[in-house]
């Protein structure tokens, strides 16, 4: 084939060029450590990235979540523990005033002692978490959980009624795992669902009542006093272990969803650093078979182009 | 002698008109459209004697230049395919980096919206949490409104390219006829004798606007060239030349910055369809704008109204923080722009956030009676089913989620993007093999020139050492005389 000069130095320009073209992009590839610079370059590989990214983005989203739960239902469940310590109490004082060996004074501070266990559980009660919302209000977390319990003379508290709902609070922790967080304050101080006034607090107070009652008192009973109270003791502690264990198997579910989702979130990693990540190795090499090509390329070029006929002709 | 003196005369003569042709070529080696020339050499006429035909010398027939009009226009349909391609891919180029671009794209301003939605859910009651919520809302409105923004600054630079592109075709036209009357005007000897330099600046002439749209070229009879564009709309005809013009769409009166390209004939503009204004950079932008930069707005903009229609739907059944307020929007609502291509295309620059009180955020479910659910306060249920709109299957009839729907339009970018560019690889190659086998007929090769320099010394050096001969011999007659 005739080759005209024109041709000799645009091939060489023209390679020259792609040769540079070529390095460029490698250049950019190893500077920035992506296979893909732009969604052209792996069109498959990029949109399966951004829906990669989501997924790890849910799954952390998760991942915050579950500390939150974590947070939240430690402290439930540690108000459960000390709700359950204080009614373990309150029945051991009842069962010791059953003995029939305390003098009438002696019943009367009993009474101030159980009257003490009554308003600690009432602040237990009406408990805030850290972000300052009622714990054992459901819903209506931005209310007082309970109102009422105020001291009357010569008898028990007044009745504890119940201003919340039964919503409990739910926090998604997992991609099909709604996890409730809260109990409300209804079920675990059993309010009676038509009046709202809580039988556990109810339980308290007629027992001091009982107490307080004056010896002469013809009503007075006390060995029946401390047989119902030790009834509604038995009957709240119950309630309150059984919450207590729903709760704490719920914790135990959680760390195996942390777990689970820690996991998630490592194959997602390794899923996205397969998609878009620099095969370094190979990158290198490529490099430097690209620089020997285009040393070749310019050396050659020099060659040829420096060769006329011209430069004979004397 | 006589007849010796005048042989090699012409010997002298045709030397030096092959130098002078081997000069022309060596000076315009580098001249972008140039042929080659040769000079025709062939035998002056013999004269007859008893004895036979005597030669008389030799003379130049005429000076072609090496042409090939086969391998020009492959050159010419290689060229309008490469840069077709070339102008295609330098704007779709634009769009494959924004789109997937992880600070410019949409993706983290949609996670980033949804877990603001996830935030709300976990602390329903908290105001800095809705708050939040509004902002990320806002962040996610800016990222469209900039995103459609941008389409918006391409389709402009587009628009204005192809209005640019239309007056250099304009420009060419008329230099390509002023051309046409000057051949006719000098080819006096008519086509047999061509006037090589000029055909080649008309030949260049056409490469140079069939860079521009595809053309198709006639050579009329009178040495003329007709170039038609399109289905075969006359561009030139002889030494006149049409005019096209950019006017604004008629078909689309919702997008006035839309133009359409029309052919003004005295009867009026034609329109000429993109459709059929295919090759070259006009055929390349027009393709853009239709197959590409009108389907990512169009699939950008349904994403925007698919994502504030259904959370404003979960959004307004849901109640605010009070328990009672409700039918509140999140975003401002632009279902209504679903209807006709140019709505759906303005789409994503409308899309707003219109809620502005964090309070107002519908967080919460309906009261429900028969389980003891009041609503407002730390009532999340409404917040769950916003979050779980993340990866709900609402888009394209219930197959895919706001992310998949955009992955898809980045997918489909990328993938034209790719085949725009391997397309113009492939054109460049072939472009360079129809480049390189025209430029082996008529390109110049300096080596080659300088050998036929030699050559044609020589031939100059012996026709003149002719003419000392004849001198000699005339000397010898003068001699025998004396």
């Amino acid at each position: 084939m005739r080759i005209s000069t024109s041709m000799i130095f645009d091939a060489g320009r023209n390679t020259l060029m792609q040769q540079s073209a070529d390095m460029a992009h490698t250049q950019q590839q190893l500077a920035t450590g992506r296979r893909i610079l732009t969604p052209s370059d792996d069109p498959i590989a990029s949109a399966r990235a951004l829906e990669v990214s989501q997924s790890k983005s849910v799954n952390e989203q998760f991942q915050t979540n579950q500390g939150y739960a974590k947070d939240a239902l430690s402290v439930l469940e540690s108000s459960l523990g000390s709700i359950g310590d204080t009614l373990q109490y309150i029945r051991t004082r009842a069962v010791e005033a059953g003995n029939g060996t305390f003098s009438p004074g002696e019943l009367q501070s009993l009474a101030s002692d159980v009257e003490a266990q009554f308003n600690s559980l009432l602040a237990t009660a009406n408990s805030k978490d850290a972000t300052g919302e009622y714990l054992f209000a459901g819903f209506q977390s931005g209310q007082t959980s309970f109102s009422g319990g105020a001291a009357v003379a010569g008898a028990g508290p007044a009745a504890v009624v119940y201003n919340g709902d039964e919503g409990s609070r739910t926090m998604q922790v997992g991609p099909s795992r709604v996890m409730p967080i809260a109990e409300p304050g209804s079920k675990v101080f059993m309010a009676d669902p038509t009046t709202g006034q809580s039988q556990m607090f109810s339980a308290i107070s007629d027992f001091i009542t009982e107490l307080r009652k004056a010896p002469t008192d013809p009503t007075r009973n006390i060995p029946a006093a401390v047989q119902s109270a030790i009834g509604g003791m038995d009957a709240a502690i119950d309630n309150v272990s059984t919450i207590r264990a729903s709760v704490g198997s719920r914790m135990v579910e959680l760390d195996a969803q942390v777990d689970l989702s820690a996991q998630h979130d490592l194959e997602y990693s390794d899923t996205l650093s397969r998609l878009q990540d620099l095969d370094y190795n190979e990158a290198i090499s490529r490099f430097s078979q690209q620089q020997t090509v285009l040393q070749a390329a310019q050396q050659s070029y020099v060659r040829v182009t420096g060769l006329s006929l011209f430069d004979l002709l004397r | 002698m006589a007849g010796l003196l005048s042989i090699g005369l012409s010997g002298i003569n045709t030397s030096q008109a092959n130098l002078a042709t081997t000069s022309h070529n060596i000076s315009n080696a580098d001249t972008p459209g140039f042929s080659r020339q040769a000079a025709i050499q062939t035998t002056i006429d013999p004269i007859f004697s008893g004895a036979g035909f005597f030669g008389q010398g030799s003379k130049i027939d005429t000076v072609r230049r090496q042409y090939d009009s086969f391998l020009s226009q492959q050159v010419l349909t290689a060229s309008a395919r490469k840069e077709e391609f070339s102008a295609y891919g330098s704007q779709i180029s634009q769009i494959d980096n924004l789109l997937a671009d992880t600070s410019a794209g949409l993706s983290p301003a949609l996670q980033d919206f949804f877990k603001g939605v996830q935030d709300v859910a976990t602390n329903p009651s908290s105001i800095p949490a809705r708050q939040a919520l509004i902002s990320t809302g806002q962040t996610l409105a800016a990222r469209f409104n900039a995103l459609d923004t941008r389409l918006g600054e391409i389709r402009d630079v587009t628009e204005g390219q192809i209005s640019s592109t239309v007056d250099s075709i304009n420009t060419f036209a008329r230099q390509i006829a002023d051309i046409n009357e000057r051949i006719a005007a000098v080819q006096v000897g008519g086509q047999s004798i061509p006037a090589n330099d000029l055909l080649d600046q008309r030949d260049s002439l056409i490469g140079e606007l069939n860079k521009l749209v595809k053309v198709n070229t006639f050579t009329e009879s009178d040495g003329s060239v007709s170039v038609s564009i399109g289905s075969g709309q006359a561009l030139v005809v002889g030494n006149t030349a049409s005019q096209l013009v950019v006017t604004p769409d008629s078909s689309v009166p919702a997008d006035p910055f839309r133009s359409e390209v029309r052919l003004a004939t005295p009867g009026g503009a034609v329109l000429l369809p993109d459709s059929i204004l295919t090759g070259g950079q006009l055929g390349g932008l027009l393709k853009f704008r239709d197959e590409t930069l009108d389907s990512a707005r169009e699939q950008l903009g349904d994403l925007a109204i698919a994502v504030s229609t259904q959370f404003n739907a979960i959004h307004q059944a849901g109640y605010a923080i009070d328990g009672t307020t409700t039918g509140t929007a999140f975003f401002t609502d632009i279902s209504g722009l679903s209807g006709s291509a140019a709505d759906r295309r303005s789409a994503a620059g409308a899309f707003a956030v219109s809620i502005t009180d964090p309070s107002l955020i519908a967080a919460s479910g309906a009261a429900d009676a028969s389980r003891g659910v009041t609503a407002g306060g730390s009532n999340n249920e409404n917040a769950l089913l916003l979050a779980g709109l993340q990866t709900a299957r609402v888009m394209n009839g219930g197959t895919a989620t706001f992310q998949s729907n955009y992955s898809q339009l980045v997918s489909a970018v990328g993938n034209k993007a790719r085949e725009v560019q391997i397309g113009e690889k492939s054109q460049e190659a072939q472009l360079e093999q129809a480049t390189n086998a025209q430029q082996s007929v008529s390109g110049v090769n300096l080596d080659e020139e300088a050998a036929n320099l030699i050559r044609f010394q020589q031939a100059y050096q012996a026709a003149a050492r002719v003419l000392s001969v004849a001198g000699t011999l005339f000397d010898e007659i003068l001699s025998v005389s004396r």
